[in-house]
């Protein structure tokens, strides 16, 4: 296991590539944001790989209902 | 490990022609919404396809592109010792199209011929099997053909794939230069993903069935039959920026380049947003990757000539370059090459 990650840093960061005005919190079902398309799927798991080199893998990616399930995936696999 | 090494072989000559009717993403499908149609835009790059009349078919498109080039490098139909023709929307299940385009371009009867199945790693797969004939001392040129009218293969009504696909066909002339320059190839291939791609009912395996050509709908809206292409998106998305960057790594290894040495790296037009993540990936800075998809969609494996023609082609003709070539997809089928073309001919695109 990587170095921890901060949870706030990951939520601004997410935050930011979304172009999200609200805040991002852990529990947000992210599905239901109204910034939640196609790209923004791409661009989360592209970052995510990009920066801390975990390529979420597409079946896993389909269960997870917030934000905070996307987190706890980087964490423990980086 | 499928890597090979090819010296003194060459494309010298290029040539690519496309449908006339362009299709806009925006206006021209009316299954879906306006907002589904940004969303789509905005996630692949894909503004415009070019699509076929129901009387175009691969081999007519080749048919042209290969005319055209043979008449305008001046080449004798008689040289052509082989002619490999790569697609998967081939004219009938038999006969195979290349044969049946020998004869409408004129070539000898003492020409080898034969068809090659494979999609989005197509021209991978056939430049490197054309450079290994090519090797023979019997084999003085070869007609390398990419042709694919993918539009008619999936269903308008799809929300995932409804919208990406275009049809093109490709020539490319190889032939022996003695030149020194060398060209490194490097393929790959997972049956364990097979299903990440396909086309369920109409082969063999699940023949055509009153129930296989009636349409159906599923979850996300999507209109589609059994004989319709149907592709897991996030899948294939999982695939390409997994494999691939790997891939391309390993070939510039493999034939001793950094991203530097290299001019041009034209990968597979299927999504603009992934194809920045791969180069972002590997170091490569944008001004080396050219697109064409935004005005011709998912054209599969015509996609990387189609490339070189509509963005490279004065760059090309000009001076000699190395070019990074990487098609993936359906298969899956994988596989990266670096080739360093000496001004080749480069037709202009040729609408039919």
């Amino acid at each position: 296991m990587g170095p921890v990650i901060s949870e706030i840093e990951f939520l601004v960061q997410i935050q930011d590539l979304l172009e999200r005005e609200q805040t991002v919190l852990g529990e947000d079902r992210f599905r239901s944001y109204e910034e939640w398309d196609s790209l923004a799927y791409l661009s989360v798991v592209a970052f995510i790989d990009e920066k801390y080199h975990v390529i979420i893998p597409f079946e896993i990616f389909r269960d997870f209902t917030t934000i905070g399930d996307i987190f706890e995936y980087v964490q423990n696999n980086s | 490990m499928a890597h090979f090494v090819h010296e003194g072989i060459n494309i010298t000559g290029l040539s690519v022609a496309v449908p006339k009717k362009i299709f806009d993403n925006r206006k021209d499908n009316p299954f879906f919404s306006e907002k589904e149609a940004e969303g789509i835009i905005k996630a692949t790059g894909i503004t415009n396809r070019r699509i076929s009349s129901e009387e175009i078919s691969s081999s007519d498109l080749c048919f042209f592109s290969a005319d055209s080039l043979l008449n305008n490098m001046r080449i004798t139909r008689e040289e052509i010792d082989l002619l490999v023709f790569v697609s998967q929307t081939p004219d009938y299940k038999m006969p195979g199209s290349g044969i049946i385009l020998q004869h409408r371009l004129a070539l000898t009867k003492n020409c080898a011929v034969f068809d090659v199945s494979l999609g989005c790693s197509g021209f991978l797969y056939g430049l490197n099997l054309a450079f290994c004939l090519l090797s023979q001392a019997g084999i003085r040129k070869a007609l390398l053909l990419n042709g694919e009218t993918k539009s008619k293969v999936y269903s308008m009504k799809d929300k995932q794939t409804g919208l990406l696909f275009g049809d093109a066909g490709s020539a490319c002339l190889v032939e022996k230069t003695g030149e020194p320059s060398k060209s490194f190839f490097s393929l790959m291939s997972d049956g364990s993903r097979s299903h990440y791609i396909k086309i369920p009912s109409g082969g063999y395996r699940n023949p055509t069935t009153i129930e296989s050509l009636k349409e159906k709908q599923y979850e996300d809206g999507s209109i589609r039959t059994d004989e319709h292409g149907v592709m897991d998106g996030a899948a294939v998305f999982d695939f390409t920026i997994r494999e691939v960057p790997n891939n391309i790594k390993e070939t510039m290894n493999f034939a001793n380049n950094e991203v530097s040495d290299i001019d041009f790296f034209v990968l597979h037009q299927a999504n603009k947003f992934i194809n920045n993540h791969i180069a972002k990936k590997l170091g490569v800075p944008l001004e080396k990757l050219p697109y064409s998809l935004d005005r011709f969609g998912n054209t599969s494996s015509v996609s990387i000539p189609l490339t070189i023609v509509s963005e490279i082609s004065d760059q090309v003709k000009k001076k000699p370059r190395k070019l990074l070539l990487s098609g993936f997809g359906v298969g899956l089928s994988w596989g990266t090459a670096i080739i360093e073309t000496n001004c080749p001919f480069v037709d202009e695109i040729i609408e039919v």
